[in-house]
């Protein structure tokens, strides 16, 4: 029995099972029928009814369920219609997204602030006091050359690392200190494909009683171990910087050759991932905090090149183009 | 900086092959960036050298390095040259006008020389580090200046006017055409090498070419100096000229290696090139060699570093480093620093000092960082989830330049703001100005784009404006929410919306306005709490054109300082009704200059209490209307909290609302 709409089965199960219909016709039958029959067939015409009845049910159901699907899909699936195809591709939705480096960033902060640190950002125009004198840069060191920074005034420049920053919250708020710093740095330069005059910085810094060396490469090492990968092999090394002493610059081996050099890693072996060290004793007097009685470690990543590294991309003139082609691709 | 390897091992004999060198080297902290092997065998390190080591810069300065780290010794020349009469005091004088400028001038008289090549030997070990071979004499002077890094100058003699020397300023418009072929206009801040008639030579910088080497010299006047560094810097950046010797003398030699590097040369001149070295060394010398001592306490290092080192490792590093012992006692140990290490100043530099040599990778502290929570502050945490918004719009996120043009940025810039900041130097010429606004910068990004044909192009950005303050050094650096929308007017202004509805920011409304540079009659004006929130519109055709675009996208700037500040905290619940909705949609004639605006103001104005909503859906202008009017279509949702509405109920509503529409904007229902 098969039913195409509501009508037809109210109609089928009026006429099996309504006041005057089959079923009911069966049942008035049965006074005719013999006594020793009765039962058997009083049994047989219940089955019959409990049948009728759940078949009818299904119709209805059936009815229903096709019913409401195509009320709530008008045009937009007609099923019954002859040209519908699933094959054809869904609507369009462009999903938007956020910009790889900011992205990065975003990433990098996560793994900073689950290990404790807050987050704060200062200003990009910046006083030469906080970019160089407070950070142990005395007045003629060649990082001041004015060839070599944006400057604004005498006094005032376009800030070369997010550095300064530190100086400032450590004016402002006492030991037990722990920071990162992200945003935008300036430094003239050639653009080609590995520079730019702009780029992304994030800066870090911990004071407290009792941060030695041993922390500064505990933390480093969890970062890249959470960015990089659990594999990646790190090795840090002596370098300079005017405001940390010891410094060190953390590398981490290529992860095509694993340090022997290769033509991914220009033969090198490692990759350069950031500098580091333990904050200069004079930089904390400089701030008003004890040096003997506190000690503190701080470290700079760049952000473009890790994510070059990262994800493959060889220009870093791509980040600052803003072709959607681009951008689509890590958002 | 290129360092031989053949070359280091004359004054540091090791096993150690050219890798392992570098990675020595690199582990102390002189990191080794590539290895060339030279086709007669030698490799050739090339290090960078870090601006606290100039001590780094020669081959026995990395010697000595290279000893300290591998527990090799370091062997290096005595020079001791055969000395001839007449003394050199008897041929030539030496005045010093600037001992501040030049501290300590040495000379040396070096008599009937041959000038020829210099020997096979001493040709490679400059190639080796990049330098061309001249003549035996001035190959002697660069093969010294590599070995010790003392820069050296060797004059002719006989060109020397008076045949003697005057170290002073120069005088104004004095000239000098420089060894390179170089001519220079001199002034009074630069010091000079002269003879009694003009300058012979740049200090530190440059000599002439008047009194170079040439083949037919005989006698040699040899300088050995030390020059204040920043008078050279100075005047290698003034002149434009730099040389291995100002590079050297700009980040301050060792004053004691002037008598050493002077006798060494002269020995080897007198070698290679036959000539005979009269007595003595002129020395005219007015420098007071400090030597600072400096105490290191061993639980500071501990302190520092996170391991303790045994005061018998501390000791033989320091020594390994040259430096003298004083004294020590249980607690800490005094030694005093060597002349070529003005980088060491105090304990911490010491403590550096002992931690590289020990190794890095050795010092095995156990870390004790307290555990906490750390804090994202509202800044970071709104442009997040703004960001989050904008980009299930369909909108990417765009990161451009924040340098412009000043005249471009105060005509977009709606933000106010006395002047502009510039920096001194710019990359594009002109594009020195800190932006007053991003608009500028994301339509040369959509710009691109269309160049290379991609479609529908919506970008945002989050990012400073740069708004001066009288009397203050640093400016107002406003972070603004910016964005341009290919797709459409509507588009921009849908995304805006969300925004503003999802940032739950009270009480903001738009007005018309006039912009040169959005298209006559686009322009709106957002505000909220009686601030300027932010300003959209359609780009002006001529704008359009100055950035090469056929069609004309829509930018908005909004002050996103501002709209964190009225954003609340939290949420509030409002209370949904489960009453069931009653949806009325209307058509209505309006004349063309009547603004949706007047259409929304007049039926909140109106308001009925079961209204609960109004949404515009449609804009109809045409055949179908008469001549000067259009059709505006929307719905109008209602519903009772606590009831359902009849449907009489709602007619009335309606009604008033047709009524209120008729009398303010002269609306009729459309038929």
């Amino acid at each position: 029995m098969a039913a195409s709409d509501v009508q037809a089965v109210e109609a089928l199960r009026v006429k099996y099972l309504g006041r005057k219909g089959i079923v009911r016709d069966l049942l008035e039958d049965l006074k005719n029928a013999a006594a020793a029959d009765k039962p058997l067939l009083g049994q047989a015409i219940n089955e019959l009814k409990g049948h009728l009845t759940e078949i009818i049910e299904k119709c209805k159901t059936n009815i229903a369920t096709k019913q409401s699907f195509t009320r709530n899909m008008p045009d937009r699936f007609p099923i019954n219609k002859p040209y519908s195809d699933p094959t054809l591709p869904g609507l369009q939705r462009r999903a938007g997204g956020r910009h790889i480096i900011l992205k990065t960033l975003e990433r990098m902060i996560d793994i900073f602030v689950g290990l404790g640190f807050d987050v704060a950002e200062g200003p990009e125009v910046e006083l030469a006091r906080y970019n160089f004198d407070a950070l142990n840069t005395p007045p003629d060191h060649p990082a001041r050359d004015p060839k070599d920074n944006f400057y604004i005034g005498d006094d005032v420049l376009l800030r070369t690392q997010t550095s300064p920053m530190q100086i400032r919250v450590m004016e402002k708020t006492k030991p037990p200190l722990r920071y990162i710093v992200p945003g935008r740095v300036y430094r003239p330069d050639t653009v080609d494909a590995s520079h730019s005059f702009m780029f992304h910085q994030l800066e870090g810094f911990a004071v407290d009683r009792d941060i030695t060396f041993a922390d500064l490469k505990n933390v480093m090492n969890i970062f890249v171990r959470e960015y990089y990968g659990e594999n990646a092999r790190t090795r840090f090394r002596p370098h300079f910087f005017p405001f940390t002493e010891p410094s060190a610059e953390l590398d981490m081996a290529c992860g095509v050759c694993s340090g022997t050099g290769c033509p991914a890693c220009g033969g090198k072996g490692w990759l350069e991932i950031c500098g580091c060290g333990m904050i200069n004793p004079n930089v904390l007097k400089n701030c008003g905090i004890d040096a003997e009685e506190y000690t503190g470690f701080a470290f700079g990543f760049g952000i473009e090149r890790p994510a070059m590294m990262k994800h493959g991309i060889g220009d870093i003139r791509l980040f600052f183009e803003n072709d959607v082609r681009f951008l689509e691709q890590f958002a | 900086m290129k360092l031989s390897v053949e070359w280091l091992k004359k004054y540091c004999p090791n096993s150690l092959d050219e890798r392992q060198t570098a990675e020595a080297l690199t582990r102390g902290g002189l990191e080794v960036e590539a290895i060339d092997k030279l086709s007669w065998g030698d490799c050739v390190l090339d290090a960078e050298v870090t601006s606290n080591r100039p001590d780094w810069l020669s081959h026995i300065g990395v010697a000595r390095e290279l000893a300290a780290l591998t527990n090799s010794k370091l062997t290096f020349p005595e020079p001791r040259p055969n000395e001839v009469q007449p003394p050199a005091g008897a041929m030539t004088s030496v005045k010093v006008e600037d001992p501040v400028g030049c501290p300590r001038y040495t000379a040396r008289i070096i008599s009937a020389v041959t000038i020829g090549p210099s020997p096979e030997w001493m040709q490679r070990a400059l190639a080796a580090v990049g330098l061309r071979p001249v003549n035996n004499i001035v190959d002697i002077t660069n093969f010294v200046l590599f070995e010790c890094g003392q820069p050296l100058h060797a004059f002719d003699f006989d060109k020397l006017a008076g045949r003697r020397i005057v170290v002073r300023r120069a005088a104004k418009g004095e000239k000098i055409v420089a060894i390179d072929g170089s001519g220079h206009e001199l002034a009074a801040t630069d010091l000079v090498i002269a003879d009694e008639r003009r300058p012979v030579a740049v200090a530190g910088v440059m000599g002439g070419l008047d009194t170079e080497i040439s083949h037919a010299t005989k006698n040699v006047l040899l300088e050995s100096a030390f020059f204040d560094p920043l008078v050279v810097r100075d005047a290698s950046r003034r002149l434009d000229l730099e040389s291995d010797s100002s590079f050297r003398f700009s980040r301050r030699v060792d004053p004691m290696t002037v008598a050493w590097a002077s006798a060494r040369a002269a020995e080897l001149i007198a070698e290679l090139a036959g000539g005979k070295v009269h007595a003595g060394l002129i020395d005219v010398s007015a420098i007071k060699i400090e030597r600072s001592e400096v105490a290191v306490r061993f639980e500071r290092i501990k302190r520092v570093l996170g391991t303790a080192i045994e005061p018998e490792r501390v000791r033989a590093i320091l020594a390994a480093l040259c430096f003298e012992m004083i004294s020590e006692d249980a607690f800490s140990i005094r030694v005093r620093v060597p002349t070529f290490r003005t980088d060491v100043k105090g304990e911490i530099d010491v403590i550096e000092e002992l931690a590289r040599v020990y190794g890095y990778d050795h010092l095995q502290g156990k870390p004790g960082m307290k555990v906490r929570a750390g804090h994202r502050p509202k800044t970071l945490t709104g442009v997040e989830r703004a960001a989050a918004v904008l980009s299930s719009c369909g909108y990417l996120e765009a990161v451009t330049y924040s340098f412009t043009t000043e005249e471009e940025t105060c005509r977009f810039s709606p933000w106010q703001g006395d002047g502009v900041v510039k920096t001194r130097q710019s990359m594009k010429t002109n594009e020195n100005v800190l932006r007053k606004t991003v608009i500028p910068s994301l339509l040369s990004a959509y710009a691109l784009n269309r160049r290379r044909g991609n479609a529908d192009v919506k970008l945002y950005e989050f990012s400073r404006v740069f708004l001066p303050r009288a009397g203050e050094k640093l400016p107002n650096e406003k972070v603004c929410v910016s964005l341009v929308d290919g797709e459409s007017f509507r588009s921009a202004k849908g995304t805006l919306s969300a925004l503003i509805e999802r940032m739950r920011i009270p009480g903001v409304r738009s007005e018309r306005a006039q912009m040169a540079v959005f298209e006559e009659g686009t322009a709106l004006r957002y505000y909220a709490n009686g601030q300027l929130l932010g300003v959209m519109g359609a780009l002006e055709a001529r704008e359009a054109e100055k950035f090469d675009l056929s069609e004309r996208p829509t930018a908005a700037e909004f002050d996103f300082d501002l709209m964190l500040k009225l954003a609340p905290d939290a949420a509030r619940y409002r209370a949904i009704s489960a009453q069931p909705a009653s949806r009325r949609d209307l058509a209505i004639v309006v004349d063309l200059d009547v603004d949706w605006a007047q259409i929304e103001k007049a039926v909140e104005e109106k308001k009925p209490a079961n209204l609960e909503s109004m949404e515009f859906f449609d804009e109809y202008r045409g055949k179908q209307v008469p001549e000067g009017t259009k059709s505006l279509a929307f719905s109008l949702t209602f519903r009772e909290a606590n009831r359902t509405l009849s449907s009489e109920e709602v007619d009335r509503s309606v009604q008033a609302i047709l009524e209120a529409l008729q009398q303010t904007v002269g609306a009729k229902l459309r038929s």
